[in-house]
Formats: structure tokens, C-alpha cells, sequence
């Protein structure tokens, strides 16, 4: 198409701007004094910025703690989801057992069960197993991810079927070929994958919101509600600052891997 | 590594066939055993925390429990009954109806827009309006809300003011019957539209330029380059796109409404998403909540269904 790069900078910058304000506005007012929150001028960079908002979000909710307990389970939920996808997708990719279409057809139809639907029996047998408010309730029964498995059974595919058959030939054994040469050849994409993982495990909120009660236990998205509608209100300050620190770990991991993450959610689109 | 037996040992050979081939089977039936073990630890996960949970809460439905009490009473269909007939299952089906609607409307045309807008400035610049773009799709959606939540403040909401300041109405958000629906919608579509972006994206560089240089000497004007190149050739795109929003789209009003509107006011904002939780945690009526969980997901099933039907035929056509 002929460029008229102007107008589509003007109107995509536009977009940019609206887009990043609420972020901004976070900002702003965790910066804020309370006085200054309150006073209706809505000034976007602080007339005297504090960070008095910061260190009352740490007094008032655990919060290296709360920050703790989320990359606990999300270290835990990416690991376990990064293997359990890679071993399901090599039987289905390249060892080929018979009866792996089926496998695989339940594997991908659990992205179409809605989490609301098993929630309550989950809820359930990780209560009556004595496991609410552990690290074990909140990652098993997140392990298993049919979208992991669709997209390493796909990147599986891709691989030269020479370089399996050259293992063999070299008499390595199933695992080998797994580890010496499959996971190897594929680290980018198992990378990028993860990083997805990461981030998605790192928001989540309704799980952990059922599984942990314990004020010690709780992940960040889920711990940092506190400030809302406390006796007296809603502590906006605090409430900002907290939501301020809680983003950051997510954002880095997509600024440091954007190109990986962006690819991989591509493929995931037009692969279909 | 077969080899051709010479005439006259034609029974020998067969002998030796036989035996190979039982070594053969042999190795071949291990080696599926063997790849079954890779495939154990997600076939049993899989089976314990989705495939049994939809049968347990199938089978839950039919009693009523308050989560504690010992007893659970066998009620056969009354769940089911009582569910039909209550104000806040309509409710939360027209509302997640309209919802779904919105969301799949808003997030399609915006991000196509925008994608087509992106592409017309240089790589590293589109790269730029990429990640940022896509930022907002990173955060935590229980987060995003806490923002939203602080912005939509009656008094002291930075979109009121800014509403006033270009002279225009201050709708209640969040505590208006008719607008707290919307809020979420709106929420969800700032926190979402990224992929659909980045999606679309990447349908657009991957149409050949060659056709439109191709049209352009043919005298063909933007307007139809777009309807008859970059429409048809995006419509696999799109119809992605409008599958996986449709689909999701439902399940992302969960965090928005329990953390902006709990529902309210008086079940206005109410959708199957929170209702369920609404029901099961906040009332601890296990059973009824069961009950409107099963119906959601057949609801759920008849509608994905149909969709990929359509998808199969539109998918040829689109080619």
C-alpha cells in the first residue's frame, strides 16, 4: 500500500497515548500524597511526588511475601507446564504410539472447558486433600496445559525427521533423542513458550483466590485486593504503588523476550 | 532390510519371517508402551482436574450442599428448576450474550484498524506501536481492574473529569444499572485487544505486496485494494480471531466483574462467568452453583460446536 506514514503515525500514537494512560495514571498516583489524590486536579506528574505510597503498601500488606509466593508458583506452574507439554508432545509428534489422535484431541479440547465449569470439584478434592493454602494446591492442578501441548506437538512436527532417525542410528534411546536432540533443536520456541507461561501464571488471580485464605499464602494479583474497600474506603495510594510493583515482573519478562512472546502467540494464530 | 530368498527355500524363509516379525511386534508394542509413559503424567493430570470434575459436577447438581454441612440432600432436577426460573440466571445469560456481542465486535474492528494503520509506518517504528500496543494484554487482569476501578471513581475519577472537561455527560459507571456491564466490557477491552492485534498483524505481512503493486498499476484505489485484496486474504484471520474471542471472551469477564461490580448493582452486571462463583463461594450453594456450571458448559458446547461448523465451510471458501 502506498505509505501516508503521517496521518497513520498522528492516529496510532493517539491509540498509544489511550492506551498507556491507565498505566501512567497508576503511576501518577501511587506518586501522589493522599491530600493530593483527593484534591481534584488531576495533575499527571505529581506537584510534590512521594514515595510514601510504597512503603505503607509494604507495611500494610505482606507484601515480599505475597511477591514471594507468586513467583514460587510461577517458577513452579511454568516448569511443570514446560515439561509436561514437551513429554506429551514428543509421544505424540514423534513416537507416534497408536491412539495418540485421541490423546491429543482431549489434550486440546480442554482449552475449550471453561474454568468455571471444574473449578468447584477442584475446589473440592484440594480442600478434602488438605492442600488449601500450600504451594502443591496452588500449582498441580495447573500442570497440565492443552494450549503447551498443541504448540510443542506442532514445533515437534517441524523438525527434520533426519535428525530423530540420525540419534537412532546412533543408538540413542528415546529419552536421549528427547533431551540430546529434540529439546535442543527447539529451545527457542520452548523459551518463548515458557515465557508465556510465566507471565500467564504470574496474573492469574481466580485459582489462587480460592485456594489461598491465608493472608501468608495469597499471590500478589489476589493479596493486593486488600486495599480495596477497606474500613473507610478504598487506600488508592497504597493500592497503586502495590499495583505499580506487581507489574513489573511480567512487563520485563515480555521487554526482554518481546520479539519471542509476540512470534509465539502469532503461530498460535496462524497455524489455526 | 529385507531380503529376497532364493527360489526353492521358500518354507524356510516363511519360518525365519515369522520369527522376525514376532521380534518386530515385540519391539514395536514395547516402543508404544514406552512412548504411553510420556504421554502419563499429562494423560492422568488431565483426567483428574478436567475430565472428572465435569462429571463430578454434573453430579453435584442434583444435591443441595452449603460446602460444610455433612449432609448432602439428593434434590434431583429441583436445582435445575430453580436455576431456569431465577432472575439472576437470565440476567447473567443476556448479559454475557451482550457482553460476548461487544467484546467480539470491539476486539475485531479495533485491532484490524489499528494493524492496518501499522503497517504503513517502517519496520522499527511498527515495532515500537507493537509493544506498546501489546502491553496492556501483559498485565494482570486483576490488576488492570484495581486501575479501572481507581479511574471510573464517581468523584474522583480521572475519566470523569476528563469527560467534563471535553463537556460531556458523567455516566455513574460502575454503580449504573445501565452502564456496569459496560465498564467491564470496557475493561476487558483495553486489557485484551493486544492479541487480536498483534494476530492480525501478522495476516498483513504475510499478504504478498506484489498484489497490491499488481492492482495500483491497474488503477485500483485504497478503498479497493482493502475489499478485494486485504479483506478476502485476511479472512482465515478473522476468522480465527472472532473464534477465539468469542469463546474466551466470556470466560475474561470473571476478574472485572468480581473485583468491579461484584455483580450489582442488584445482578445488572451479572454473567455465567461470575455466577457461578457468585453461587458456589459467596452463597456456598455448591449444588445449585453445579447446576448452573453444567448448564453453562453444554450451553458452552452447543455454541463452540456450531462455530466450528461454520469455520469448516467459511475455511475452504476463505482458502
Amino acid at each position: 500500500m502506498a505509505a501516508r506514514p503521517r496521518g497513520a503515525h498522528l492516529l496510532l500514537a493517539t491509540a498509544c497515548l489511550v492506551v498507556v494512560f491507565p498505566m501512567l495514571w497508576m503511576i501518577s498516583t501511587a506518586l501522589k500524597s493522599p491530600h493530593e489524590i483527593f484534591a481534584g486536579t488531576f495533575r499527571l506528574w505529581p506537584a510534590q511526588p512521594t514515595a510514601r505510597n510504597f512503603s505503607t503498601a509494604m507495611t500494610q500488606v505482606p507484601m515480599l511475601r505475597l511477591f514471594a509466593n507468586s513467583l514460587v508458583v510461577a517458577l513452579g506452574v511454568t516448569a511443570a507446564q514446560a515439561l509436561s507439554s514437551t513429554l506429551a508432545a514428543y509421544a505424540c509428534a514423534i513416537l507416534r504410539p497408536p491412539g495418540r489422535h485421541v490423546w491429543f484431541a482431549l489434550f486440546v479440547a480442554t482449552m475449550m472447558v471453561p474454568f468455571q465449569v471444574t473449578m468447584i470439584p477442584n475446589y473440592l478434592l484440594i480442600a478434602r486433600l488438605d492442600l488449601l493454602n500450600t504451594y502443591t494446591g496452588l500449582i498441580v492442578p495447573q500442570v497440565v496445559t492443552g494450549y503447551g501441548i498443541f504448540m510443542l506437538r506442532q514445533t515437534f512436527k517441524n523438525l527434520p525427521g533426519s535428525l530423530v532417525e540420525a540419534g537412532i542410528l546412533d543408538g540413542a534411546n528415546s529419552w536421549q533423542v528427547l533431551w540430546r536432540i529434540v529439546v535442543p533443536a527447539t529451545r527457542t520456541a520452548l523459551a518463548a513458550l515458557s515465557v508465556l507461561f510465566f507471565i500467564n501464571t504470574w496474573n492469574q488471580y481466580l485459582w489462587p483466590l480460592l485456594v489461598s485464605t491465608d493472608k501468608l499464602m495469597k499471590t500478589l494479583p489476589v493479596g493486593m485486593q486488600e486495599f480495596v474497600s477497606l474500613e473507610g474506603g478504598t487506600n488508592w495510594g497504597p493500592l497503586m504503588a502495590a499495583a505499580s510493583m506487581a507489574v513489573v515482573p511480567a512487563l520485563l519478562a515480555y521487554v526482554v523476550a518481546q520479539r519471542y512472546v509476540l512470534e509465539s502467540f502469532v503461530t498460535a494464530g496462524l497455524k489455526e | 532390510m529385507s531380503l529376497a530368498a532364493p527360489a526353492g527355500s521358500g518354507s524356510v524363509a516363511l519360518a525365519v519371517g515369522g520369527a522376525r516379525e514376532r521380534v518386530r511386534l515385540r519391539r514395536r508394542w514395547r516402543a508404544n508402551a514406552v512412548a504411553y509413559l510420556y504421554l502419563a503424567p499429562a494423560a492422568a493430570l488431565t483426567a483428574v482436574f478436567v475430565y472428572w470434575p465435569l462429571v463430578a459436577s454434573a453430579a453435584l447438581s442434583f444435591y443441595d450442599w452449603n460446602l460444610v454441612s455433612p449432609d448432602r440432600v439428593a434434590v434431583g432436577w429441583q436445582n435445575y428448576r430453580d436455576l431456569v426460573q431465577s432472575r439472576a440466571f437470565r440476567l447473567s445469560l443476556v448479559n454475557t450474550g451482550q457482553a460476548a456481542v461487544a467484546l467480539t465486535v470491539l476486539t475485531v474492528l479495533a485491532p484490524l484498524i489499528l494493524a492496518v494503520l501499522v503497517l504503513q509506518v517502517t519496520p522499527r517504528w511498527r515495532n515500537v506501536y507493537r509493544v506498546v500496543l501489546f502491553s496492556p494484554t501483559v498485565i494482570s487482569m486483576a490488576i488492570a481492574c484495581a486501575i479501572w476501578l481507581w479511574m471510573f471513581h464517581p468523584l474522583y475519577g480521572v475519566l470523569n473529569a476528563a469527560l467534563g472537561l471535553a463537556g460531556l455527560p458523567a455516566p455513574a459507571w460502575l454503580s449504573s444499572s445501565d452502564w456496569a456491564i459496560w465498564s467491564i466490557v470496557l475493561v476487558t477491552v483495553w486489557k485484551t485487544f493486544g492479541f487480536n492485534f498483534v494476530i492480525y498483524t501478522a495476516g498483513l505481512l504475510a499478504i504478498p505486496a506484489e498484489l497490491y503493486q499488481a492492482a495500483r498499476v491497474d488503477g485500483a484505489s485504497d478503498a479497493q485494494l482493502f475489499r478485494h485484496i486485504t479483506l478476502p486474504l485476511l479472512a482465515p484471520t478473522t476468522l480465527f480471531v472472532l473464534l477465539t474471542t468469542f469463546i474466551l471472551g466470556p470466560q475474561n469477564l470473571f476478574i472485572p466483574t468480581q473485583i468491579l461490580t461484584q455483580g450489582g448493582p442488584n445482578e445488572a452486571s451479572n454473567n455465567v462467568a461470575y455466577l457461578v462463583y457468585q453461587l458456589g463461594f459467596e452463597y456456598f450453594r455448591v449444588g445449585y452453583a453445579s447446576a448452573a456450571a453444567t448448564l453453562i458448559f453444554l450451553v458452552f458446547l452447543v455454541l463452540t460446536a456450531i462455530q466450528f461448523l461454520l469455520a469448516e465451510r467459511r475455511i475452504h471458501y476463505g482458502g
